[in-house]
């Protein structure tokens, strides 16, 4: 597969990705919230770490805030680290 | 039992159910030719079963409608044509064994459309797939199988089993995900397990959560579309800053290696704005600009600043509120519609954006010829329903408004035509409205069907 087709292969996984998430509970919105959440953890110092999983049991949002006060560059570490992930989605899925 | 040999019409001889399928007639001929010398085989070795077949049968003719599922030719084959050869087959097979074999070819891949479109539906009503076959049958009671296409079932198809491989491959994700993030628990020290199953609870449903990470979704899709993932890793290991597109000084947003940066800024309207023109590169103004022509009263309503020059091929950016303050790359043809889309027939679709903006013209499919070129999510489409609407650089969420043909001569015709063609069609465009002609390609598998190139006129003028 050249890089041309797997391009749009990644976008064909983002675009049904996004799609699958607007359902609640489906693969495609838990898979996001983890790796959100995952994220977050790894990029959080062990104190931060304890804060945010304890606010995220209970305002979710917030949580996420939280991080991304603490996180320099938050969003955009997040999203090319998603679009890394992606590219990993895309070659498990030619495998 | 000899090697059947059947004999099979000549390209050029008509015949009356050829009418209007020839490609399907042909297809057809040329499927069971292929298979003849094995069908022979297969009757020599015998038969059981219901539908009178040994399991070899039975696998020919699973595979024969596999060959017609995946070879089928994107052209006018319906299954009405199927049916129709399939019949003609049957009649023209003197020897009873052939004729058994061509009955439950029929039999069994009017089963197997039946079955997958059940699953088709099942799979977007979130029901449970049909267990048996009997339940297939109740299910599609009354269905007419002419009057679907390959092309379509195929693409629905298609899309079904690749949104269960991802679904498979992103739960498998998740339990890596939920791995790590215990083990990071654990190592904090804090982790009782009662708290381990909220918190765990609490990420897979959470909505709050998923609301956050769609816009990231978006945002990757985006730095996708401008080929980021790809040119990072290379990027990386040459040591050179990495930097998304976007958070590039707008203007000259693009990465190493890129295409070049688009040369519009194209603002969005707002209630109180009239779509304008902000920057336009020198490149686009000596290419010599496509003077679009406006009526009087458009002109009027657009106000200055309005009327857009665009060079064929050039790109530019839409921003603004409408798109969440994110830009979405888009890339200009002609507007002389004849000569950027050599279509002789086109369905278009006009939708409107959730928020006030501008409203969008679609092309959806294109008959070309005998060639009809992708357009399957149209039938998915009914009026008022959500649609993602794909640029180069992102996605915008619509709401269908209405369907139409455009047919080959008006098709030809300038962007105002098509327009009018929209209003007459129940179509109402926004008063400060952009219109946007575009290929649904980006789930397309056909390489002409000109890569998600969009036409751009404006502004349009009130319905």
């Amino acid at each position: 597969m050249n890089n041309s087709q797997a391009t749009n292969y990644a976008r064909e996984i983002t675009v049904r990705l996004i799609r699958s998430a607007e359902k609640p509970g489906s693969a495609g919105a838990e898979f996001l919230n983890y790796f959100l959440v995952e994220f977050a953890l790894d990029h959080l110092n062990p104190q931060a770490q304890k804060a945010f999983l304890s606010q995220l049991l209970t305002d979710e949002e917030g949580a996420i805030d939280f991080a991304a006060s603490q996180i320099p560059d938050f969003e955009k570490k997040l999203e090319e680290a998603l679009v890394e992930k992606i590219f990993g989605l895309e070659k498990e899925l030619n495998e | 039992m000899s090697n059947p040999e059947f004999n099979f019409p000549a390209v050029d001889r008509p015949h009356p159910w050829q009418e209007g399928y020839p490609f399907g007639a042909v297809h057809l001929r040329k499927i069971i030719a292929k298979e003849k010398k094995r069908a022979g085989e297969v009757l020599k070795s015998g038969k059981s079963g219901r539908l009178g077949l040994s399991a070899e049968g039975k696998a020919l003719s699973g595979k024969i409608f596999e060959k017609i599922m995946n070879e089928g030719p994107y052209s006018p084959l319906s299954l009405g044509s199927f049916w129709q050869g399939a019949e003609w087959f049957c009649q023209k097979a003197e020897d009873p064994a052939q004729k058994l074999l061509g009955r439950s070819l029929l039999a069994k891949t009017g089963y197997q459309v039946r079955r997958i479109i059940c699953q088709i539906e099942a799979e977007k009503r979130g029901e449970e797939a049909p267990r048996s076959a009997a339940e297939v049958f109740r299910r599609t009671k009354g269905l007419d199988l002419k009057t679907l296409n390959y092309e379509d079932l195929e693409s629905r198809y298609r899309a079904l089993l690749f949104d269960k491989k991802l679904d498979r491959v992103l739960a498998k994700e998740t339990v890596g995900r939920r791995k790590q993030i215990g083990r990071k628990l654990s190592a904090l020290g804090a982790a009782a397990t009662a708290s381990w199953l909220a918190l765990g609870e609490k990420v897979s449903s959470s909505v709050e959560l998923t609301k956050k990470a769609v816009p990231v979704a978006l945002a990757a899709l985006a730095l996708i579309g401008l080929g980021f993932g790809l040119h990072r890793s290379s990027l990386e290991k040459a040591g050179k800053n990495v930097q998304a597109p976007e958070r590039v000084a707008a203007g000259s947003a693009h990465i190493v290696g890129s295409p070049p940066p688009p040369t519009l800024i194209f603002k969005t309207p707002t209630i109180s704005e009239t779509p304008t023109v902000f920057s336009q590169s020198p490149s686009v103004a000596e290419a010599g600009p496509i003077d679009l022509p406006l009526t009087g009263a458009e002109k009027q309503a657009a106000g200055k600043g309005a009327k857009i020059n665009l060079s064929a091929g050039e790109r530019f950016v839409l921003e603004g509120p409408v798109f969440k303050n994110q830009s979405f790359l888009l890339k200009a043809v002609s507007p002389s519609l004849a000569a950027n889309f050599n279509f002789d027939e086109a369905v278009v679709c006009g939708y409107e954006l959730s928020e006030e903006g501008p409203t969008v013209i679609v092309i959806h499919a294109g008959r070309r010829g005998e060639q009809i070129l992708p357009g399957e999510r149209l039938k998915a489409a009914e009026k008022g329903g959500k649609m993602l609407v794909a640029t180069e650089k992102g996605e915008i969420k619509t709401s269908l408004l209405g369907a139409f043909r455009v047919p080959s001569d008006q098709f030809k015709a300038e962007a105002e035509t098509l327009a009018a063609l929209a209003r007459q069609n129940g179509i109402s465009l926004s008063g400060k409205c952009l219109l946007v002609v575009t290929c649904d390609g980006w789930n397309s598998a056909d390489s002409t069907y000109l890569e998600k190139e969009v036409l751009v006129f404006g502004p349009g003028s009130s319905s």
